[in-house]
């Protein structure tokens, strides 16, 4: 069971060392085994990593991001095949009807409007909006037809800022919740190619270019808790390395899933083997997904 | 550096269900023929690629994200057993662990970095 992230700022070398990551920092050389990594997050632009390791890293399905000038995450490292079953599971997902994947869909973004009002809730807006909010999350029809996902989103960030637009760059709350998601995005599609899924095909979101359109339908329900996040630890003026340290601990943050607080880490991993098991079964109680009823941050 | 006891009451308090373990094997292994030698390093090897650290001669430590991983990981070893010898193992809690007395001698830093770090900073 995988659950280590290494953050690297400021290394010389990543290598192979038996079965182990190698870390060389000046005198420093400290080996982390391949089995306890979840991700390796390279913020680094110079570090030197030996071709042997990434490849080992791609056994081991450890999810590796890579970051870019601005500290974003530009790439990361994908297996060509994740699991054992790749071919049998790849056929499955080809088959899931179009019913069963508007249903999950509905279940997700009812999920996703329930998690925005707990945020809601648990920052203290106003009654009425919370109010509107669950109303959205009882009307939703198994394809969302009529966007209730967007309408729920207009009411969700207008209730937190003013002026607000996601599209909006300038906006280090913006630059946040990207950071965030965009870490939380490749965790879930490293999950779902660990899982032999073809992450490029997803349920609602087709975009054409998008090769995780899959990844992108399994994060909502998980967004708010980013939101939440950055709501309770304001970022400031711009994201400095504590702050992105923090969005990556997200990761360890501890939330509700069939009715048991797990790690996120773990929580993707619940989730996407029930819609698997749920496309096996036909059977829609079988859907787990997670709720902020409960959660905790992970605090170093 | 924060110091030890600061960071034990914090781990206590939000960590409560998740038990971090490590996991000890200590071993005796004959090393007076070519073969018994070619043995010896062939488990010692094995045990780091299971993600073992030297703690010091003969005594390799692992830590674990709960009981189950730390079961789990003395049934891996159990799989590339010598034949001769004396292995052992010992499953411990993180906080057994870190009020082991060091009387001479300092942490390893590789051990000391590792431990319950969920996230490891470069």
């Amino acid at each position: 069971m995988a659950w280590r992230i290494v953050y690297v700022t400021e290394v010389e070398s990543l290598s192979l060392n038996m079965n182990s990551l190698k870390v060389q920092k000046g005198d420093l050389d400290i080996k982390i085994p391949l089995p306890d990594i979840f991700a390796v997050v390279i913020e680094d632009l110079t570090v030197r990593v030996s071709i042997r390791l990434l490849t080992e890293l791609s056994k081991y399905n450890i999810l590796v991001v890579m970051c870019n000038q601005q500290h974003l995450p530009e790439c990361y490292i994908q297996p060509v095949s994740g699991h054992y079953g790749q071919y049998s599971q790849m056929q499955n997902q080809l088959n899931w009807s179009q019913d069963m994947k508007n249903i999950l869909w509905q279940k997700i973004i009812k999920r996703k409007i329930d998690n925005q009002a707990k945020v809601m809730e648990q920052q203290g807006v106003e009654y009425h909006r919370i109010e509107k909010m669950n109303k959205l999350s009882l009307i939703i029809d198994p394809e969302d037809s009529k966007n209730f996902e967007g309408q729920a989103a207009r009411i969700y960030f207008n209730s937190f800022y003013d002026d607000f637009s996601r599209d909006n760059d300038e906006l280090v709350e913006n630059a946040a919740m990207n950071y965030g998601y965009s870490i939380l995005n490749s965790a879930i599609a490293r999950t779902i190619v660990a899982k032999g899924l073809i992450p490029a095909l997803g349920i609602k979101h087709i975009g054409t270019r998008n090769h995780f359109n899959l990844a992108s339908d399994f994060i909502e329900p998980f967004r708010p808790l980013v939101d939440l996040f950055i709501l309770e630890n304001p970022p400031g003026s711009f994201l400095t390395k504590e702050y992105r340290l923090q969005l990556i601990n997200l990761m360890h943050a501890r939330i509700q899933i069939d009715n048991k607080k797990q790690t996120v880490i773990r929580a993707i991993e619940i989730m996407i083997q029930s819609i698997i098991d749920y496309f096996q079964s036909s059977d829609e109680t079988k859907i787990l997904l997670p709720n902020l009823e409960k959660y905790e941050f992970y605090e170093l | 550096m924060k110091p030890k006891f600061y960071s034990l009451i914090l781990k206590s308090m939000s960590f409560m269900s998740y038990r971090f373990m490590r996991v000890l094997i200590m071993f005796d292994l004959p090393v007076e023929t070519k073969a018994q030698v070619r043995t010896y390093t062939r488990f010692r090897k094995e045990l780091i690629k299971e993600g073992f650290l030297m703690l010091q001669y003969s005594i390799y430590i692992k830590s674990c994200i709960n009981k189950e991983a730390a079961l789990g990981s003395v049934r891996s070893v159990n799989r590339f057993l010598p034949r001769d010898g004396h292995v052992r193992s010992l499953i411990i809690t993180e906080r057994q662990y870190e009020n082991m007395m060091i009387l001479v001698g300092e942490e390893d830093r590789n051990i000391e970095i590792l431990g319950d770090n969920r996230t490891i900073m470069f």
